[in-house]
């Protein structure tokens, strides 16, 4: 009988959520002065959950994942919050919470000084868009990054970033592996006070877990 | 985009060799002999020099001074010259000690100075640029509207999905989107020539190659009916290569020339085909009936700007990018295009071009 278990990995969890069940609860945000440039009303009555707003109005809500899936424009949406505009939200959002997805949104492919809008978002929808490109890019992004595997990612980069050694974060990955493969909620907040009394970082990590749990939720 | 050392040589007051061994003169200073009828030409592979920022000082094999000038990643060599605080070495030629004496500091200066003026020649190329194509913001926003409208009426159409909707729509309405799709993918490409980086914008995902052709030969049936050119297709493919969203402008630059240049009552074929195996590939050829492109030109047609005297002749408008453009998509993608002209064509004037590509 082996001494030692070997750890569970969350890359040993393959089952994923169907996309039809996913793209109903997936929270999207699209972000954008001109509202006829993306086909909100399409997809909505496709199902799909969006939301839009024609400037940030609060970033706390963009810091706290409220939505799973944001879609941002670089040019006037975001100028009272940060000087490099949607730019700047984008950095901010992606320093914050590595695991936020967002894809760039703009006219602005030719501008040589927005190149890092583009490659810092984790997919792009150079403007003008038609409905079935945007559900392609969408739906693309649900299945390849909307993961636990993707969330985990994220958990694992800011928990190294503030230098919680490897094995720690194996046990952790180990016991989060456990309660999905029970069928289990596991309790995030309660996890990361281990490494955490209090703070941002705490809620950000908390928030990353709860989408590994709403995943998860899916796969009983 | 570092033009530093692209505008330095030309900035330069001082004696320059290029990395392949040719020698620049200054603006101030010409090469002196001793470099001229230099038979080797490696000056700076010897003894290490003090450095002073980002400038190095070297001798050469024949006592003069070099300087290594780092402009970011690359770098402009100074060579021939004698700097009277570093360079010790008696076999220095007088006469090189009299007329190509330079003290470090000078170089450290003039490499301030450049990349200020080269700073600003970037500052305007870019305003230039921006000022060029502001204006296609302002069709992308446009676009965006007929798109939206277009939508609005396929949504009133029966079909319990946009997809199912969009499929009953009549002929008229699905030419309209096929062509704002043509516009847009247009519009795309001007944003590689304005930013070549766009090539890899976004995620690499399946993309149904043969689909995209298939649409493009829809979208060019028109064009090409007007010439009473026919277009037929060839070979089916059902595997999706990972591959960036340019790829569509590749398959329209190659079906665009193929259209552009085949003569009048000719067929342009396209044939796309799977190769199966480890290494599971997509295989396109593009093939026309025109003015063929003599072999000493056919690396030139994928530079920018470039037109063969062929093309000029056939067809008087052209910028010269479209092939630029797709090689771009292809380096992106880690493929070549290959172009050849149909073997029994070979060595004549007008024939069959074949372009043809890869991708896994």
């Amino acid at each position: 009988m082996p001494i030692f278990r070997r750890n569970r990995k969350l890359s040993d969890i393959r089952a994923q959520p169907p996309l039809a069940t996913l793209r109903k609860v997936v929270r999207i945000l699209v972000v954008d002065d001109d509202p006829n440039s993306f086909p909100i009303k399409t997809l909505q009555s496709e199902g799909y959950n969006i939301e839009h707003w024609p400037k940030v109005t609060n970033v706390n809500r963009l810091e706290s994942g409220d939505f799973d899936i944001i879609i941002l424009d670089i040019v006037g949406v975001a100028s009272e919050w940060s000087a490099g505009d949607g730019l700047g939200i984008l950095e901010h959002l992606k320093k914050r919470n590595p695991s936020q997805i967002v894809i760039a949104f703009s006219g602005h492919t030719f501008d040589l000084s927005k190149t890092s809008f583009w490659k810092l978002a984790d997919e792009t929808l150079p403007k003008p868009v038609d409905a079935l490109k945007c559900k392609q890019v969408v739906d693309n992004l649900i299945e390849t990054t909307f993961t636990i595997q993707h969330y985990w990612h994220g958990i694992v980069q800011l928990l190294r970033g503030t230098g919680v050694h490897e094995k720690k974060i194996e046990q952790l990955e180990d016991q989060v592996a456990s309660a999905i493969t029970k069928g289990t909620q596991y309790n995030y907040a309660e996890g990361f006070s281990r490494f955490f009394k209090a703070g941002e970082l705490l809620v950000t990590l908390v928030s990353i877990g709860e989408k590994i749990n709403q995943l998860s939720a899916f796969l009983k | 985009m570092n033009l530093a050392p692209k505008y330095a040589g030309l900035l330069s007051p001082y004696p320059t060799v290029r990395s392949n061994g040719t020698l620049k003169q200054g603006w101030g200073l010409g090469q002196c002999q001793t470099c001229t009828t230099c038979k080797t030409k490696d000056c700076r592979d010897y003894r290490n020099q003090p450095k002073k920022g980002d400038v190095q000082h070297f001798i050469c094999p024949f006592g003069l001074s070099v300087f290594v000038v780092r402009f970011e990643s690359a770098g402009v060599t100074i060579n021939g010259m004698y700097e009277p605080a570093l360079n010790g070495d008696k076999r220095c030629p007088s006469r090189v000690k009299k007329s190509h004496r330079v003290n470090i500091d000078q170089v450290v200066e003039w490499r301030a100075r450049t990349l200020r003026v080269v700073e600003e020649i970037a500052q305007d190329i870019d305003t230039g640029t921006k000022e060029a194509i502001s204006s296609l913001h302002d069709i992308k926003t446009a676009v965006g509207l007929v798109y939206r409208n277009a939508e609005g009426m396929i949504q009133e159409l029966p079909g319990s999905t946009f997809d199912e909707k969009a499929e009953n729509a009549e002929a008229n309405l699905k030419s309209l989107l096929k062509s704002v799709g043509l516009l847009s993918t247009r519009m795309s490409m001007a944003s590689i020539v304005a930013n070549p980086e766009s090539v890899r914008f976004g995620q690499k995902r399946p993309m149904p190659i043969y689909k995209i052709f298939d649409k493009m030969c829809h979208l060019f049936e028109e064009p090409a009916n007007r010439k009473r050119v026919g277009i037929r297709k060839s070979g089916y493919s059902d595997h999706k290569p990972p591959a960036y969203d340019s790829i569509e402008s590749l398959a329209l630059v190659l079906m665009d020339n193929a259209v552009k240049y085949c003569m009048q009552g000719e067929d342009i074929i396209v044939r796309v085909h799977d190769v199966m195996g480890e290494n599971a590939a997509v295989v396109v050829e593009v093939e026309s009936f025109g003015p063929l492109v003599p072999p000493e030109e056919q690396t030139a047609i994928f530079e920018k700007g470039y037109r063969s005297r062929q093309a000029k002749e056939a067809v008087a408008g052209g910028s010269g990018l479209g092939l630029y453009i797709a090689k771009l998509v292809a380096q992106a993608h880690g493929f070549e295009i290959q172009y050849r002209a149909a073997e029994s064509e070979q060595g004549r004037r007008i024939g069959r071009n074949i372009f043809s590509f890869r991708i896994e």
